[in-house]
Formats: structure tokens, sequence, C-alpha cells
């Protein structure tokens, strides 16, 4: 992993530096897959985490969503990205428990809950979309 | 004339106690017996004028926690509407009228209200005085409807004389140095005098949309209410289109309703003092000629990196973006239309959550004044105001983003209803059009409106229908003003997606949350015009 994100920042610097030109399609592409790369490592790194976390660890850091916990704006809007990956990682009990945590907390937390209702697991999984050839589903960013 | 028992001194009395479906009944029996209708609407603002400014817009709670104190919109709600009845077929051309009046009894002495000292929409549904009352009404009513128990409150008596020592551009600039200081007294006598020099007139109604405007948070992320969300600068331009609408020589209690608040408590300048620095910085000597050195469009990818970088940048990217367009020679108004194409675009492509729809639309508002203060008068820092439309419509997207989507809110895709738009003829599209908005049916309505779009470059009925359907919505002027932003905004963009704006439109109407469903103020519109 130390290796594939070496070599993309080294790369994303060159690339920051040369405003955005690279020097050819070839050095794009190299970035490109070592990001996929590390991307992957990391999606998968998050599935172990997410499966070894008790109840309370997991609720503590889906608090972080939270306005006066996110560090700003764009970690909260990665939420709807981090319940696709519970949905993934978690199994139905502890999404049930999840759900039931947040919807005894009120109104303020009702989205939260309703990423963690069965309806929407539901809809993630149709949704899901792995292309043939691909190691993993394919992920929306942001 | 038709024969009416009322008079106007009736409704007067029905305003000043807050009556307002009794005030709406009196306001349609007079235009409907003859009454000019502006002398009805300078009737209603000269009532409320007294009874609409607040000692500041932050309250200390006993608490010690501050809390913001919303800013009058009974301006804003005849301001919207007297400009919206051009847009209306000529048998509802009068209803937006009749919905300001249903309003403003409900908009008086805010200040009062936030305290349930006094009756009106913000004490009745934004406090829920209703829940806290300790004696409610014995019949199950809410106190906090109407009427009022006592009088409401003046919070800055109109006893001031004029001054009119001075030169015209002394006196220009000391009117904004008041207004920045927050010298409400010296920024409403100094207006005053100016009012009264026709001569000075268009300086003098630039430089009270340049004040409005220049009053801007930077942010209103975790900030509770010490920000404006653009209402110095909306209610400015209202002060400035119904004193042009009504005639100076009338406007007295318009300017009294808009001039005093203009320097109330809390004022921003942050991006004032920003692009202050910025612009000379990056533009040398000529950042004040950029209005008029700078004439190039933007090219279609100008336009798309635009829209990526208000919706999904950080500031400091909005900024360096609109630098780097002016550095490119690009004309103000187009980055402006630009702006506002980002703005439709994020309406369209993200926003689900109809509570997520009404700060966002302040911005375009606010664009709006902004954009018509560039179209319409000349100033050298207009460049200045680029920024600060980029900057606050990026600020309240990612204010919005700082509260998680909710899955269950989720639009269902146009497509899915393409096929059954297809079917209608031109006329029933606009008819089913109006019944999807009125329903909520979101995707319908958009399908009907893409429908309408690509079959006929015809505008202007689908303008009116839309403004017909806006105008049956009840208890809420941001209704009429999102109407005439979005009507003014596509007659001037210049860019090739104005169709987007009336995109937006429709989604707004379709999706946003609506204060009220009842139709009170329609059915009494009906009863005397359409019986």
């Amino acid at each position: 992993m130390r290796t594939f994100l070496r070599r993309a920042i080294d790369e994303l610097i060159c690339f920051r530096y040369t405003d955005g030109m690279m020097s050819d399609l070839r050095q794009t592409w190299q970035l490109r897959n070592d990001l996929a790369a590390a991307l992957e490592i990391t999606l998968v790194q998050l599935q172990r985490e997410l499966r070894t976390a008790t109840l309370d660890e997991v609720v503590a850091f889906v608090d972080t969503f939270a306005p006066g916990q996110a560090a700003s704006p764009e970690w909260t809007a990665s939420f709807d990205r981090f319940a696709e990956s519970a949905w993934d990682a978690l199994n139905a009990a502890t999404l049930a428990q999840l759900e039931q945590v947040y919807r005894q907390r009120g109104p303020f937390w009702v989205a939260i809950a309703n990423s963690f209702s069965a309806p929407h697991g539901e809809r993630l999984r149709q949704r899901r979309w792995k292309p043939g050839g691909a190691r993993l589903p394919a992920v929306v960013l942001r | 004339m038709r024969v009416t028992d009322r008079n106007l001194g009736q409704l007067a009395e029905q305003i000043v106690s807050a009556d307002y479906p009794a005030a709406t009944d009196t306001f349609c029996a007079l235009a409907r017996a003859g009454y000019a209708t502006r002398a009805l609407v300078r009737t209603a603002i000269d009532t409320a004028a007294p009874f609409v400014q607040a000692p500041a817009h932050l309250m200390m709670k006993p608490d010690g926690q501050l809390r913001g104190v919303n800013y009058d919109h009974t301006i804003l709600a005849w301001r919207g509407s007297l400009r919206l009845t051009s847009a209306l077929p000529r048998e509802q051309a009068l209803l937006p009228l009749a919905q300001a009046m249903w309003y403003v009894p409900q908009g008086l002495d805010v200040w009062d209200q936030l305290l349930c000292d006094f009756p009106g929409h913000y004490a009745r549904d934004q406090e829920r005085c209703g829940d806290r009352d300790e004696q409610p009404p014995l019949d199950g009513s809410n106190r906090f409807d109407s009427p009022a128990w006592g009088a409401p409150k003046i919070h800055f008596p109109d006893v001031h004389e004029p001054v009119r020592r001075g030169s015209i551009g002394d006196r220009l600039h000391d009117l904004l140095q008041a207004i920045m200081e927050g010298d409400r007294l010296a920024s409403y006598q100094l207006f005053l005098g100016l009012a009264d020099v026709p001569e000075a007139r268009t300086r003098l109604k630039e430089t009270i949309l340049f004040s409005g405007i220049i009053d801007l948070q930077d942010t209103v992320i975790n900030r509770g209410g010490y920000q404006n969300i653009g209402h110095k600068a909306l209610r400015a331009r209202a002060m400035v289109d119904l004193a042009d609408d009504l005639g100076w020589e009338n406007a007295h209690s318009i300017f009294y309703t808009v001039v005093p608040d203009l320097g109330c408590t809390p004022r921003f300048y942050p991006l004032w003092l920003m692009t202050g620095n910025i612009l000379p910085q990056e533009f040398r000597s000529t950042w004040s000629q950029l209005k008029q050195l700078n004439t190039q469009p933007l090219s279609e990818e100008e336009i798309d990196a635009t829209i990526d970088t208000i919706l999904w940048q950080q500031p400091g990217d909005v900024t360096a973006h609109i630098t780097r367009l002016l550095r490119a020679g690009k004309s103000l108004q187009a980055v402006a239309d630009a702006i506002v194409i980002a703005y439709v675009r994020y309406v369209l492509d993200v926003v689900e959550h109809p509570n997520a729809f009404f700060t966002p639309g302040h911005a375009f508002d606010y664009c709006n004044v902004v954009n018509h203060w560039i179209r319409s008068y000349d100033n050298p820092h207009q460049a200045k105001a680029l920024y600060f439309e980029g900057l606050f419509v990026n600020d309240l997207i990612r204010a919005n983003r700082l509260f998680p989507r909710d899955p269950n809110m989720e639009l269902e895709p146009v497509d899915c209803h393409r096929e059954w738009a297809a079917r209608f003829s031109l006329n029933d599209i606009l008819v089913k059009l109006g019944e999807a908005i009125a329903t909520d049916a979101t995707a319908p309505a958009l399908a009907l409106l893409d429908e309408y779009l690509q079959r006929t470059s015809e505008r202007r009925t689908v303008i009116a229908t839309l403004s017909a359907t806006a105008a049956r919505i009840q208890n809420d002027p941001h209704i009429e003003r999102l109407c005439m932003s979005s009507i003014e905004e596509y007659a001037a963009n210049g860019t090739s997606r104005k169709d987007d704006i009336l995109r937006a439109w429709t989604k707004y109407l379709a999706r946003a949350i609506k204060r009220s469903r009842e139709l009170g103020c329609v059915e009494t519109f009906r009863r005397h015009f359409q019986a």
C-alpha cells in the first residue's frame, strides 16, 4: 500500500506543479491506476475495520458525521458512501441495531436512521454494479 | 366603482390587529369595488411600516445565548407580488397581491413574535408559541395565529428630519459610511434628504443597492443567527423597485421600512474586505475598470468549470476560479450568468430534501439583486460582487452538505415519466404541469416541462403557468420573490442553458417545503373576483 501511495503522491505533486498538464497520457493513466489500487486497498481495510468494530465503536464513528463533530461539510457529505460500505460489511442484526440507535435519537437523526433501514439496504443491493473483470463493485467517490 | 361598505381605515385596523383573513377580505372587496390597487398597496405599506423594524437582528435569550432575529418580509411580499402581476393572466393578476395582503398582518413586530408577545407566522409556526401557551383558549384555537391582543411595538420611531447639507456626492458617501458604521439615525436622515432630490435618484438607488450587496456574511456554516443570508440586498432591491413602481413622492413608508434596517446590527463585511485586497493585488489599478475592459463570453467548458467549482469545491477554489476568469478577460455579466447556472444545476442535480431548497434560494435571489445592479448601474466595485455571488452560492451548498442525505427523500428519475409526458398536447402539458406542482409530483412536473421546452420555443405561457401555480401558495413571500428572480434571470441570462432556470424554478415549486397547504387566500380571492 505504501508503494502505491508514495508513487501516487509523487505523481499528484507533479500533476499540481505542471498545472494539470501531465507529461503524457501514459503517466496520467499510471496515476489513475495507482490511485485506484490505493482506494481498493483502503476499501478492503475499511471492511475489515467495520467487521471487527463493536456497535459502540461504529456509533461513535457515525456520530462524527453530525454537524457538531464533522471536520467539514465534505466529511458529512461522505456519509452516503460510508452507509454503502456499512451495508457491504455489517450483518443485518448490527444494521438493525444501528437503525434503532439513531431512530431513538429523534428527528435530527432521521436521515442517518433511514440510511440503515432495510428498504434502503435493499435499494443499495439492487444498484450494486460489478463490471465483468472488476475486482470490486464500482464505487461512487463522493 | 362598485359599492362596498369597506374603507381604507378598516383595512389599516385589520392589518395592525394581525387579522389577516379580514384584511385580505377587505383588500379584495376594495379592489373589486374599484379602488386603485396601488393605492391599496400604499395604504398597507403605510400601515405596516412603523411595526416592521427590529432593535437588532440578534437577540440575547434569558440563558445568555444569542439567536438571530428574522428580517421583515412584508416589503419583500409587496415587491414580488406587484411585479408578478404582469406575468399572470388578467383574471389572476391580483392574486399575488392578495397573497401579500394575507402575509403582511402576520409579519409585524417580528421581535415580539419571537418572544411570544405578538401573533403572526413567526410566533405561530417558527416559535410554536401555542405549544408553550400556559392558558390556551378553551375552543382549542391558537391565539398566536390572529387577531392581536395588543398593539405591535414601534422599535424605531419615524420622527427624524431629513439632512440636506452638503453636496450630493458627499451626502451619498456619508450615507454609505453611516450604514456601514451602523448609525441608523444618520443614514435614515441622509437618505430622506437625498430622496427629495430627483436628479440624485439614480445615484441614490445605486448606493442603496450597493450598501445592501456588500453586507454579506462569509459563511453560514455553524453560525446560527449570525448571518443575514442576503436580506440587506433583497430588501434594498424591494425598496428601489417599489419606490419606482408607486412613485418616489409616495414612497416615504417604503423608505421607513427599509433604510433604517440597512444599518441594523449585525453587519458583515468580510467579503467586502477580502475582495478589496484581492482585486488590487491581481489587477493593479485596472481592477475598477474590469466592467469596461472585460468583454469576452464564457466558453461552454468555462461554464462547466464554474458549475463544478461552485458545487463541489472549497471557497478558496471559487475565489481562484473567478479570478482566473477575470484575468482571462471574461465579462462581469458572463461570469454572473454562469454563477446563476451553477445554482440551478445544484437545484436540478443535487437537491432532494424539501428543506434543502430554502437557503440556497436566498442565494439565488441575492444573485438576482447583484446581477440587476450590474446590468442597470455602473460602479467601479462591481467586479467584487462576482466573488460575493459565487462564494454565497458555494457556502449555502456546503452548508446543506453538513446534513447527511436522507435516502428516504430520494427523487424518482425524471426519465420514468418522459413517455407519459409526451402523450399530451402543449396546452394539456401546461394544465398537467400546474397539477403536478400542486401535488408535489416533482419528477412528472420536470418531465412535462422538458417535453414542453423541447416541443416549442414559446416561453411566455409556460412562465405564466408557473407564476399562476406559485401564486396559490400562501404565507410565503419567498415564493413570489423566487418567481421574479427566475423570470428576470431567465430574460437576461446570456448562456445557452437559460432553460435550466425554468427547470430549477419548477423543481423548487414542486419540491420545496411549503409553509402552508391551505388555500384560504385563494378562496377569499375567488369569492370576490370569480363569483
